[in-house]
């Protein structure tokens, strides 16, 4: 099967071409060539990893996405008082979703911290989103953060936009534009509320907290990394095809309408790889100074096999992803090997990343169900 | 703790003794080998498949279908089927037939809901009852499907979050009724199954009217950091004679001491919910349950040790296994799974060695079910 028919695999442009130029930007054959026996590698503290992470990882992102989602409401009300044919003032809340979407999904791919405690994922990108309730939202006509409240997840959220700027677009003056304008709102205000929570969490004086909290963000991380790898290979990547095979039809790809599939695969892959793998080479941040991925965390534990086993199935799921998201719409063969690649991954993760950072897994049989 | 040799001397004396020979030393008049329904990983993946004794007295896979994400419950269908759910929050069913002739039947959850890993089959066949969660509100249901299809007739609520097993009641005077455990655990079902919150567990039973979905009625017990998960009934349930109903359980008190020391089993008899206490540390996890007479057997995989309780509660004793979780019923004990190895309990006596797997490296999950063909509890 070929996707090049659909619409899902449209060309990246903009912030989708950034993004995918993005993952070439830590270059893993730089750290593929490193030799490790040649760098001293500090042993990070827990405390240290997790300042690291929230004060160059998660923060800058939740300022980016604060940033994009405070130009939706702008760019969804310029359409909504654009004169017809709205044209230009469409592709630009459209060019702003992309932006938006894309830095939710560099932030979100590992949901860590607020992004659990406040269900953003749920709050703002359900899926998939419901057609007939968001009409039914439409002729509610909700004003206001405490009227959207009683709008369900299904209607609101960045899927509900792309519906209302891909699949029927609103036209300027409309009911359906208005509420397109309560959505970017809402969107938005979600958007400041993660960044404020992200301000407190790289704020935090992490050396001083005690040995729980520590344990409890270094599980959070690792568990959630795992997480997202599961999310992105079978929610957005090979449950899509596999449902559409067994139930035929096309596969209901993510982000399918705005033709931004391969560039949210993307951008999820770029924030999964960052967080797990060591991409710039022999640079490695000093304690407290810069992020410090799982690979380089092991290294500086005196756990060079599984980190070397974490970076060889990183590269493999590196290539594979690369094959799906850069250049033309992919074959559903490579589709399935991006999917088993992660998967490999994943068994990596858990089989020896896990253990190798004392980190019980939250998706194990140990846990229970 | 005792070793499994040291369990065995016990074991005779209630009537489930460790019985683990090779298969070429079965005792003379043993029917075929027995075949489990199992689900497992490993490199390959996820699998469900037939778990046989080979004549090396390993337990081999006989017949095996990839499945895309962990499976969890399984059931052996009427007319020779068999159904694994995905693991919660799960996505699909499957349909397999292991004897061949008909292609795997795949069901996915509709938009918005989750599977919660169990089915249960209505006596006729006909209908099938799924654990699901409604991922906008979190409230669990009853999905009624259609045995056949497996497309869905019919949603009721559980009355709670988090179900997850749930078992037909004939004995209900006003007609069949569904149990559902009720776990009671809030959960991130869209970031995996982070666990929040737990101030607000509300974990529950609930009898629900088999052809309604009606609330019949609802029980809690009065720990509420203990999560309800796994069913058993002592016997068959039948018009006027209420069993036992066994329920394995899941602690989750923030305090490491008290979650150790938390009882696996409750017991409910129509009336009364209560929980039973062991004297050993069972590590606050039952992740299995079945019956055997004359009492219960709970894999506790934390503790790596299948417990043995009898029908009261009364503690009877434990048999190391790695990684023990699930329990498949046999007429005269169970069966029961580590992660890559086996216990046979039952009657009579003989080795009590363990049933290594083959391939090696699968590491079984969470449960198993003994295939028709041989002889088994209800």
């Amino acid at each position: 099967m070929k996707f090049r028919q659909l619409a899902a695999f449209g060309p990246l442009r903009g912030a989708a071409w950034a993004l995918a130029l993005g993952l070439l930007a830590g270059d893993p054959a730089a750290a593929q060539n490193t030799d490790w026996n040649q760098v001293a590698v500090p042993n990070y503290s827990p405390a240290s990893v997790l300042q690291g992470l929230h004060q160059h990882w998660t923060l800058p992102r939740a300022d980016d996405f604060a940033r994009q989602a405070q130009g939706l409401p702008v760019a969804v009300k310029a359409l909504c008082e654009a004169q017809a044919p709205a044209g230009q003032a469409l592709a630009a809340a459209r060019g702003q979703w992309q932006s938006t979407a894309h830095a939710w999904e560099r932030l979100s791919a590992v949901a860590i911290g607020p992004l659990v405690a406040r269900r953003s994922q749920r709050q703002i990108d359900f899926s998939p989103t419901r057609p007939g309730l968001i009409e039914k939202a439409i002729e509610s006509g909700p004003g206001g953060a405490q009227a959207m409240e009683r709008i369900g997840t299904p209607a609101k959220g960045l899927p509900a936009l792309e519906w209302l700027l891909w699949t029927r677009p609103a036209a300027p003056g409309s009911a359906a534009c208005r509420y397109a304008g309560e959505v970017a709102l809402d969107v938005e205000r979600e958007a400041l509320a993660l960044q404020r929570e992200f301000q407190a969490l790289a704020g935090a004086d992490w050396p001083a907290a005690g040995p729980d909290k520590l344990a409890a963000g270094v599980g959070e991380l690792v568990n959630q990394w795992v997480g997202g790898l599961e999310r992105l290979r079978w929610a957005q990547i090979e449950k899509p095809l596999r449902a559409a095979k067994s139930k035929g039809g096309a596969p209901e790809w993510p982000r399918a309408a705005s033709r931004q599939t391969a560039a949210s695969w993307a951008a999820q892959w770029e924030a999964l790889r960052s967080l797990g793998l060591a991409t710039g080479g022999a640079q490695v941040p000093l304690p407290g100074q810069g992020l410090v991925p799982l690979e380089t965390y092991l290294r500086g534990k005196g756990a060079p096999e599984v980190a070397d086993a974490l970076a060889a199935a990183g590269r493999q799921a590196d290539l594979r992803l690369q094959k799906i998201t850069r250049g033309p719409a992919p074959a559903a063969a490579a589709v399935l090997e991006a999917g088993r690649a992660l998967a490999r991954l994943k068994r990596v993760a858990e089989g020896e990343v896990a253990p190798a950072l004392d980190v019980g897994m939250g998706f194990s049989d140990a846990d229970g169900d | 703790m005792t070793s499994r040799r040291a369990a065995l001397g016990l074991l005779v004396g209630l009537g489930l003794a460790p019985w683990a020979g090779r298969a070429g030393a079965r005792p003379a008049g043993t029917a075929a080998p027995e075949r489990l329904l199992a689900t497992w990983g490993g490199d390959a993946g996820f699998e469900v498949g037939i778990l046989a004794a080979q004549a090396n007295g390993a337990l081999g896979a006989a017949q095996s279908v990839a499945v895309p994400t962990r499976a969890h419950g399984l059931l052996a269908l009427a007319d020779g089927g068999a159904l694994a759910v995905a693991r919660r929050p799960g996505d699909w069913l499957l349909r397999w037939w292991p004897q061949g002739g008909q292609p795997a039947q795949w069901q996915w959850a509709e938009p918005g809901r989750a599977f919660n890993g169990h089915a249960l089959a209505s006596p006729d066949g006909r209908t099938l009852y799924t654990t699901e969660t409604d991922l906008d509100s979190g409230a669990s249901l009853v999905g009624v499907r259609d045995a056949r299809s497996l497309a869905k007739r019919d949603e009721w609520p559980t009355f709670g979050i988090d179900a997850h097993e749930l078992l037909w009641d004939a004995s209900s005077p006003g007609g069949p009724s569904l149990v559902v455990a009720n776990g009671g655990v809030p959960t991130r079902p869209e970031t995996g199954r982070a666990k929040i919150d737990l101030d607000r567990m509300d974990a529950s039973l609930v009898r629900l009217d088999a052809a309604s979905g009606a609330l019949q009625g609802q029980w809690r017990l009065a720990d509420r950091r203990l999560s309800l998960r796994h069913l058993a009934w002592q016997g068959t349930p039948a018009a006027g004679q209420t069993p036992l109903l066994g329920i394995a359980l899941q602690a989750e008190h923030d305090d490491p001491a008290q979650k150790r020391q938390a009882p696996v089993l409750a017991l409910f008899d129509g009336a009364r919910f209560w929980p039973v206490p062991a004297p050993v540390s069972l590590a606050g996890y039952g992740g299995a349950i079945c019956a055997v007479p004359g009492g219960w057997a709970v894999g506790c995989p934390r503790a790596g040790i299948v417990a043995l309780f009898g029908v009261d509660g009364a503690w009877r004793e434990q048999v190391a296994l790695a990684h023990a979780c699930a329990v498949a019923a046999l007429d005269e004990g169970c069966w029961a799974g580590g992660d890559n190895e086996a216990l046979r309990l039952g009657h009579g006596a003989g080795g009590a060695q363990p049933r290594t797997m083959r391939p090696a490296g699968i590491r079984l999950d969470n449960h198993w079910t003994l295939l028709p063909g041989a002889p088994r509890r209800a």
